[in-house]
């Protein structure tokens, strides 16, 4: 583990660094030069328009895919990090989880400690606190018995979710994670999102839709063809001007259908 | 609803008490006392190979289903039992050929048999990870299992046609080509126990994060799981149990797809518990099989093989007719 140099180590609150990276795929730069910082506590929404690079920036962070540059999380340069080491910190949501087995609910969840107890060890207290208080976050304590394979569509997100929640990794990243939900899902995701950030992790999340963003995320990064166009506070990115350049719309301000969870 | 659940220490005492009782059938009485202690020590010695044999392929068949997402692969399906033959008979063929100076002294028969196995596993399973690294589709995968396994077992064919000039080379390699257990000496069991013995615990060992690989290679990855590290092991101990399983038994098919299919449902899907239940399980299964082909009233012994192809061929295409039509409905 090699801490970063006292001038630049980073503010106690940032979580995640992204300094300068590029992504090549072939001949094609998928992502050039990107750089941001996104915070614990805080929920950061990586936008764009179609194939701007926002999964492939997810993948990087998640080290996915090899690439130039630096994904600093906590002062810790991930590459020089061991791979468990990196996936206690950093926790993936993939958009749809591949996992199709019969494995129990609280089976899945435990596949989120392989990063703390490895190919052999039993389960241990510290193990079994975590499963448990990953399901309770996502509010599916009650499934830990039932097979993964016959939850629904929703019920498994929540696992895969409490999965990554029980690697212990502060920095969670979330790939479209409203994509194909309908409203009820979608909103109930982002009030999940936005209790873990509260908790005090830091959620970066690909978000399509520039409304969600507006509403739920505290930060923004707007993509446009592998590039940042601009990232700062979600006012300052989801705005007239860096929208109408990035996608070609005028932006109505408080003119989209509102929606919240029926109490 | 969740299927009832059998205890390992249930399955294993009635495998074993299925392996002892298969020692009492056969064609010879065990009234006389001197002959029954050699019926049985022959009986015995041919059910521990049948039993590592079916034990080993059960496993490879666990392992490659879990390694590929794919409850359709087995080691005979993706060409590495073919392999394994392929390998063995060129071993034979070279051993026989070579002259005097050239076979090292510490190279006792036995062990050329197990090791040209394990080459051609190796590199059935090479050929097979090379092909399907550049696509995804499990048609693919099946596709190039099928035409590794015709290759290498046309390739054997070839190889049995053109040593007929000599009786004993030519009686060596039929004889280990139709496989069967009827002929493995105490001495290919001891030679084969430790690779057996080794190949399910190792993968017992490597059994968490194969199951990880069940989410895919990326989920498995952000998860810690060496994701290379973990395939090549894998590979490399399915290829040590199919090697002696094949060096012990021949090639003998389909037990690495029924045996796993038939026990995810009684004890789950959890591979720390499917892998010691699968090799129990399949090693009394072949016992049974070999049982069948002993008992049976035929003029010359069955092949181990044919009869596991008999059953294992149709239950394969009811698998793939249902997976089909689950895929038409998913």
């Amino acid at each position: 583990m090699v801490e970063l140099d006292p001038p630049d180590a980073p503010h106690p609150d940032v979580a995640l660094a992204v300094q300068q990276v590029r992504v090549r795929f072939g001949a094609t730069t998928a992502l050039d030069d990107v750089s941001f910082t996104a915070r614990y506590g805080g929920i950061t929404a990586i936008l764009g328009p179609n194939a701007a690079g926002k999964t492939t920036l997810l993948r990087a962070i998640a080290g996915l895919i090899p690439h130039d540059g630096a994904v600093v999380v906590a002062g810790i340069d991930v590459a020089r990090l061991e791979r468990r080491e990196r996936a206690r910190r950093i926790g993936y949501v993939p958009q749809h989880s591949r996992l199709d087995a019969p494995l129990s609910v609280f089976g899945v969840v435990a596949q989120g400690r392989y990063a703390h107890r490895g190919g052999v060890d039993a389960l241990r207290a510290a193990d079994r606190a975590a499963i448990e208080d990953a399901l309770q976050r996502v509010d599916a304590l009650d499934l830990a018995a039932r097979s993964f394979a016959a939850l629904s569509h929703g019920q498994r997100r929540r696992v895969v979710i409490a999965r990554a929640l029980a690697t212990g990794a502060r920095l969670l990243l979330f790939d479209e994670p409203t994509a194909s939900l309908d409203v009820g899902h979608a909103l109930a995701f982002l009030r999940l999102a936005r209790e873990l950030a509260d908790a005090g992790a830091a959620v970066v999340v690909v978000l399509h839709g520039l409304d969600d963003a507006r509403r739920f995320a505290d930060d923004g990064v707007l993509l446009d063809a592998g590039q940042v166009v601009t990232a700062g506070p979600i006012a300052r990115v989801v705005a007239a001007e860096p929208v109408r350049e990035v996608y070609g719309v005028e932006l109505i301000p408080d003119a989209a259908l509102g929606f919240r969870e029926a109490t | 609803m969740t299927p009832p659940r059998l205890s390992l220490p249930v399955i294993a005492a009635a495998t074993g008490l299925l392996v002892l009782a298969s020692l009492l059938v056969g064609h010879g009485a065990l009234g006389d006392g001197e002959l029954a202690r050699t019926f049985l020590e022959l009986r015995a010695t041919r059910a521990l190979a049948a039993f590592m044999s079916g034990a080993a392929l059960a496993i490879g068949g666990v392992a490659l289903q879990a390694l590929f997402r794919n409850p359709l692969v087995d080691p005979s399906i993706l060409g590495t039992t073919a392999g394994a033959s392929l390998g063995g008979q060129l071993a034979i063929v070279a051993f026989q050929l070579a002259p005097g100076w050239a076979r090292p002294a510490f190279l006792v028969p036995e062990m050329v048999l197990p090791i040209g196995c394990l080459a051609g596993a190796v590199m059935a399973l090479a050929i097979l990870l090379a092909v399907i690294r550049r696509t995804r589709s499990e048609l693919a995968v099946l596709l190039t299992g099928f035409l590794l396994s015709t290759l290498f077992l046309g390739i054997g064919a070839l190889l049995v046609s053109m040593v007929q000039d000599s009786f004993e080379l030519g009686r060596a390699i039929i004889a280990f080509t139709l496989g069967g257990v009827g002929g493995a000496g105490t001495r290919h069991v001891l030679l084969g126990l430790p690779l057996v013995a080794a190949a399910i615990g190792a993968l017992w060992l490597w059994a968490r994060p194969l199951e990880l690989l069940l989410s895919g290679e990326d989920e498995a990855l952000t998860l810690g799981v060496d994701v290379p590290r973990v395939r090549f092991w894998t590979v490399a101990w399915v290829a040590v149990g199919t090697s002696a399983a094949v060096a012990i038994g021949g090639n003998v098919g389909f037990v690495g797809l029924l045996v796993p299919h038939v026990m995810r449902p009684v004890v789950g899907v959890e591979l720390r518990r499917l892998i010691p239940a699968t090799a129990l399980v399949g090693g009394a299964f072949l016992v049974v099989c070999d049982l069948a082909v002993r008992a049976a009233p035929l003029r010359a012994e069955l092949p181990l093989g044919v009869l596991t192809g008999l059953i294992g061929g149709p239950l394969f295409l009811v698998l793939v007719l249902r997976s089909q039509r689950e895929a038409a409905h998913g």
